[in-house]
């Protein structure tokens, strides 16, 4: 019997550019602190080793600075190995981070990069079987590939692998796809005995054997991930192979699409959003709808600009003209102006309300007018806009 | 606001003094200079303007000269529902008092009074339109814009029946400000938009070009997979050329035999061709050494004919030689006696013109002689008279003078007539002298003169004073006259002019002698002269004696010029006759000499060919010794029977190896070696770019560009959302300010009408009915029309202006006044440009204004403001 930690889709050194400078050093930061978390983890747990099943880096092109302190990271923990697997990130073509002097300079001992060029036993009775990625855009399954070369063996034998599953994206069409057919049938030959795959950022256990696992990425990645920020510790033996999530992800994300409509909607909007933990570890993505008064939009501008600056980003997207600001008779009388003054607001709101090119400038007019009366509330300038 | 009271003390020069004014109409305050008018208006800024502690110049220039006493100022005002009485005191014990009695009594001192104060004024007062109220003494004169708060409220009310508010200006000055952070006055874009702008853009190049790096990896690994497959293909040509080299390699080798033979039997082909060839050479030799020995003979044959012809022609080119050298010697001899008697006539000629020449130059020598013996003789004379024309002009002027002074002695002294009786014997001044009887002897008397009658009486006769002056001037002149004439060596005038004469001739004389020296000596001198003729006369005594007697000397001179002319032309003819000849000698003698020459070159010339003819003849026989003409040709037919049969034997070779096709073998194996050649070096030119992008690759993975780009498309969001959103602010606040000025401006000439009406109202009473002005928005008069002549205020005169400047003010006060927002208009003595007419015209509208609103003049001229019928007048006593 063998334990081991499988794990999958660091991509260290992704910072997405949405978010700001702080934001990004900090995101960036995370995903090689979590090398830390998963070596304590497998360390507690006993784990024999730990599989990296690709994109174990965002690009071959990343930072110096990351791949030294991600080698510095996996070295720190010692007695435990690590295998990386090429993945679709980082293949093992010709600008491959893995070959790259910088990395084979500072490689740590405890650190093997699976080529794939044959089994390799990684514990007592283990043997990995690796199916790494030669380029960015491999013409067979990968998977099948490594495991058609396979002959019987008293081993118990982990393939680790990286791509997407034909049967969980039944629309796809790609030569890489792994077949899901394929990877039972050498389960139910005996040839393979668990299939570590990479790829999928969610934690998902593929098609109905329970010896087929994606672990997901151990930090969130973008808005669309389900389950992310966990690894899987693996027991394997003759029998069912036992898997257990484990969580050590600590950034999240989360986006809304709201309907505004008035003051209770602004209220529900700021319920929702003070309702995170880790305020200043998520990253919120809001898609906003419906219309809005002059008022209004002032308090959803101090509401939103509140929380922006709690939150490690909040991104509002307005779509088109689904969203609008319409002044109506209570703002009109909210700015108190009388004489030429007046008729000059309500020429702003007949062009606001009228549309066309004019109305966003009338729109945009009107805000201002509205700070401008009430001079010293809401700049608006701490909040993001994107158009 | 309305003044009640101000008073000052030991305010500049105010001593004390308490001004009340009319609340609702006109106070004129009348005083002398200095009287403290001026202060009455200053001390109301100070007190609104300075604490009591202040050290301030405006404050220190109050403080009385030389009294040790601090300053005071005191207003009584109601502003708004406000009454008070404010009182400071600087400099000295300072001091602030506030006593309030409206709308409650409060009492406040120190600096809360201050405060209080300020507070009051800020809730009730329009700054502005107090500032504009103010007419300075001696100020510039001009027309304020009436753009205040408080007119442009009443005007708004006037014209909308609703009232404006402070808020309403301040929100415009804060949109222009917000405009104003975005634009430019031009309405350009300020420089923080351009420079959002190029830092968005510096920012999308910097993610487009690392985009582009990123997207150049890609390239190279795809470039790689590329040169990957492009080296497989180029192994499997490479090993099958490899393959059809071996193949067309043996099969070379076996037509290798047949292109030995070929080869022999073209070896053999050729030595026959050579041996052939030298035969033929060979006969080539023989038939030109024949050739030769014919040659030679027939070319000493023709020389000889032609050397005999040559003998004839040779001797009658001598004879005709010897002729003509005979000719010439003739004319030689002719030619020398002709220029013998040429010479001979030459020197007969120069003889006798030498002749000619002694006698002409004795004649020049003996006038010389005579000449200059006349030229001795004039200045001999010269030398003994001196008299010229001025002595004798100066001798004259004497001779005048003596006479003159005679004729006055003559007339001016006394005349002493003695008449003898009877023969007597006188003595007058000694000279004796005898009269006759009846003789009278006549003296003038010009000094004493004594008389002595034969002894019998001696008469003194003294002449009076004037007959001795003018006998001592006669004695004077004529002692001159006589000293000239001495000097002249004459005895009188005549003599002296006789003189002169003889000079003159002397002088002509000496002239013409002189120019005849000149005339006959020329360049000469006399000696030379002489010695020039005893030369001639030397040369024709010998020319004469050594002359042969052959031929008689010529009769004269032209007689020998006629002879020498014949002879000259003898010689002429003698010299072209010899000339003829000799070219004729000298032509037969080159003909001669040509002909001397080709004989003798003809007998070189035969001589040398015989040698050849000899020469050419050994040569043949040797040749024909050593192998005869018919063995040569013999030895030919057997060569070319040799050569034939090599040919032969050739083509049959050569047949036999074109079957077998040797040049398609040779060049498919050469094109076959070049591929395997081209594909060797296609896959090391591959290897190379393999490398190349592999070490590219390499270079470009240690770049991070990744991350890079990461940060750069941040950059780019960052500098997209603050250029974007700098944009819609730009907009929208050029939005707001264009819509609010568009209002604000036609809310403004709607108001302006009824200040305009107000104004025209009050400024009929000083131009008349026809009065109407322009106004522009800034509630600025801007022109006038009078009588229908519509002027700009420019071109208005003082006077005009300042009556306008003033009417503009109290239009203003009249429309302001009624909400209780107005100010009293204080006219610090204005109107000094009007005339009398004016003067009553404006104080009609003073007095129609002081029934809105207050109104206060200072003045220091009464009579300027004596129109305004309803004020009330104020006189301050002099300081």
């Amino acid at each position: 019997m063998a334990r081991f930690l499988h794990t999958a889709d660091w991509q260290l050194g992704k910072a997405p550019h949405f978010l700001s400078d702080e934001a990004r050093a900090r995101f960036s930061a995370a995903r090689v602190d979590v090398i830390g978390r998963i070596g304590d983890l497998a360390a507690q747990q006993y784990c024999d080793f730990v599989v990296v099943c690709g994109d174990v880096f965002e690009s071959n092109s990343i930072d110096r600075q990351i791949l030294l302190r991600a080698l510095e990271q996996m070295g720190s923990v010692g007695g435990l190995r690590f295998y990386l697997l090429p993945g679709n990130h980082d293949p093992l073509d010709a600008s491959s981070i893995f070959e790259s002097p910088r990395f084979r300079d500072h490689c740590p001992d405890n650190v093997t990069v699976l080529d794939g060029a044959k089994p390799l036993e990684a514990a007592d009775g283990i043997e990995l079987i690796a199916a790494p990625w030669p380029n960015k855009r491999p013409r067979s399954d990968l998977v099948a590939d490594a495991c058609g070369r396979l002959g019987p063996s008293d081993a118990l034998r982990v393939v680790a692998g990286h791509g997407a599953v034909d049967a969980m994206w039944p629309e796809s069409r790609g030569p890489e796809l792994i077949s899901l057919q394929g990877v039972e049938a050498a389960l139910d030959a005996g040839l393979v005995h668990y299939v570590a795959l990479g790829d999928r950022h969610s934690t998902t256990s593929v098609g109905e054997t329970g010896r087929v696992w994606y672990s997901g990425a151990p930090e969130p990645t973008d808005f669309d991930e389900v389950d992310p920020g966990n690894v899987l510790v693996v027991d394997l033996d003759g029998e069912q192979p036992r898997v257990e999530p484990h969580r050590v992800g600590t950034w999240s994300f989360a986006q809304r699409g709201m309907q505004l409509a008035g003051h209770a909607d602004i209220d529900a909007l700021d319920d929702w959003l003070g309702q995170f933990a880790a305020k200043s570890l998520t990253i919120v993505r809001l898609n906003l709808a419906g219309q809005l008064s002059v008022s209004q939009k002032a308090r959803l501008d101090a509401t939103l600009a509140d929380h922006g600056e709690i939150l490690a980003t909040l991104n509002v997207h307005e779509p088109g003209s689904e969203f609008v600001v319409i002044p109506d008779e209570l703002d009109i009388s909210d700015f108190g102006l009388s004489g030429y003054a007046a008729e000059a607001l309500s020429d702003l709101v007949a062009a606001a309300r009228f549309g066309g090119e004019q109305a966003t400038d009338a729109r945009e007019a009107l805000t201002l007018l509205y700070r401008l009366v009430h001079a010293g509330g809401n700049d608006g300038g701490a909040l993001e806009v994107r158009r | 606001m309305r003044l009640h009271r101000v008073a000052l003390r030991n305010f500049r020069g105010v001593l004390d003094c308490d001004v009340a004014f009319d609340e609702h109409g006109v106070t004129v305050i009348e005083g002398p200079n200095e009287a403290g008018k001026t202060s009455v208006a200053e001390a109301l800024d100070l007190l609104m303007e300075f604490l009591d502690s202040s050290q301030h110049r405006r404050i220190k220039s109050i403080q009385p000269a030389g009294r040790d006493v601090g300053p005071e100022a005191g207003v009584e005002m109601s502003t708004g529902e406000y009454r008070f009485v404010y009182r400071k005191r600087w400099l000295r014990r300072p001091e602030t008092t506030l006593e309030l009695t409206e709308p409650a009594v409060e009492q406040v001192s120190g600096r809360a009074a201050h405060e209080r104060v300020e507070q009051l004024l800020a809730e009730t007062l329009d700054r502005d339109l107090w500032d504009a109220m103010r007419i300075h003494q001696g100020a510039e004169l001009h027309i304020p814009g009436f753009d205040v708060p408080s007119l442009g409220r009443a005007l708004d009310a006037a014209a909308s029946a609703r009232p404006q508010s402070d808020a309403d200006d301040d929100l415009w000055q804060r949109i222009c400000q917000e405009r104003d952070q975005y634009w430019t006055s031009t309405g350009r874009p300020k420089r923080e938009r351009s420079t959002a702008l190029q830092a968005f853009e510096s920012a999308t190049a910097e993610v487009d070009g690392l985009r582009s790096r990123l997207e150049q990896i890609d390239q190279s690994l795809a470039e790689l997979h590329r040169l990957e497959a492009d080296a497989a293909g180029l192994n499997a040509t490479l090993a099958d050329r490899r393959r059809t080299t071996a193949e067309l390699t043996a099969a070379w080798n076996s037509t290798e035999q047949v292109r030995s033979r070929v080869e022999a039997c073209q070896a053999s082909l050729t030595a026959a061709e050579a041996q052939r060839r030298s035969i033929v050479a060979e006969r080539e030799q023989r038939q030109a050494l024949i050739d030769a020995a014919v040659d030679a003979e027939r070319e000493l044959s023709t020389l000889k004919d032609r050397l005999d012809k040559q003998g004839s022609a040779l001797a009658a080119d001598r004879e005709h030689a010897e002729r003509t050298a005979e000719l010439r010697d003739e004319a030689r001899d002719e030619l020398d006696a002709a220029a013998s008697r040429h010479r001979r006539a030459v020197e007969d000629r120069d003889h006798l013109r030498q002749q000619i020449e002694i006698e002409q130059l004795t004649e020049r020598r003996d006038r010389v002689s005579e000449a200059q013996k006349a030229l001795q003789a004039a200045e001999e004379a010269l030398e003994l008279s001196r008299v010229d024309d001025s002595l004798v002009a100066e001798i004259e002027g004497a001779h005048i003078a003596v006479q003159r002074a005679q004729a006055a002695f003559d007339a001016g002294a006394s005349t002493v007539t003695t008449t003898a009786l009877r023969q007597v014997s006188l003595s007058i001044d000694g000279a004796e002298r005898s009269l006759a009887p009846g003789e009278s002897h006549h003296r003038n008397v010009g000094t004493a003169t004594r008389l002595t009658i034969a002894d019998a009486a001696t008469v003194t006769v003294e002449p009076g004073k004037g007959a001795h002056d003018l006998a001592a001037e006669l004695d004077e002149a004529r002692s001159d006259l006589r000293r000239m004439c001495e000097t002249a060596g004459v005895a009188d005038l005549t003599e002296a002019r006789r003189a002169a004469e003889r000079r003159k001739d002397a002088q002509r004389q000496r002239s013409a002698a002189a120019d005849t020296i000149k005339q006959d000596l020329r360049d000469l001198t006399p000696d030379v002269l002489s010695s020039k003729i005893s030369g001639l006369n030397r040369r024709v005594a010998d020319y004469v004696a050594a002359r042969p007697d052959t031929t008689p000397m010529p009769a004269d001179f032209e007689k020998a010029k006629r002879i020498v002319w014949a002879a000259e032309e003898h010689l002429t003819q003698c010299q072209a006759q010899l000339q003829e000849r000799e070219t004729a000698a000298r032509r037969a003698a080159d003909v001669l000499n040509k002909a001397l020459l080709d004989e003798a070159g003809f007998a070189g010339q035969i001589e040398n060919a015989e040698g050849a003819r000899r020469l050419a003849q050994q040569r043949l026989a040797t040749a024909r010794a050593e192998r005869s003409d018919a063995h040569i040709e013999g030895g030919l037919t057997k060569a070319q029977g040799s050569e034939d049969a090599a040919a032969k034997r050739l083509e049959q070779a050569q047949s036999e190896l074109l079957a077998q096709d040797p040049r398609s073998i040779e060049a498919r194996l050469g094109n076959a070696r070049n591929t395997e050649t081209r594909a060797r070096r296609d896959l090391a030119s591959n290897q190379t770019q393999y490398d190349d992008v592999r070490i590219r690759l390499a270079a470009d993975g240690e770049q991070g560009l990744h991350t890079s780009l990461e940060e750069a498309l941040s950059r780019h969001r960052v500098r997209r959302h603050e250029h974007e959103g700098l944009e819609a602010r730009a907009a929208a606040a050029r939005l707001l300010h264009d819509t609010f000025a568009h209002r604000r401006q036609q809310t403004r000439m709607r108001y302006v009408e009824p200040f305009k009406q107000t104004i025209e109202e009050l400024g009929r009473l000083v131009f008349g009915p026809s009065l109407s002005v322009e106004i522009n928005t800034d509630l600025q008069i801007v022109g006038r029309t009078l009588d229908d002549t519509a002027l700009s205020v420019d071109q208005l005169s003082t006077g005009a202006v300042e009556q306008l400047g003033l009417l503009a003010r109290l239009a203003c006060a009249m429309i302001v006044s009624p909400d209780g927002a107005g100010v009293p208009i204080i006219v610090d003595d204005a109107l000094g440009w009007s005339d009398p007419q004016r003067l009553e015209g404006m104080g009609a509208a003073i007095a129609a204004a002081g029934t809105r609103c207050q109104v206060i003049v200072l003045t220091c001229t009464p009579q300027r403001y004596a129109n305004v019928g309803n004020a009330t007048t104020v006189r301050l006593p002099a300081a």
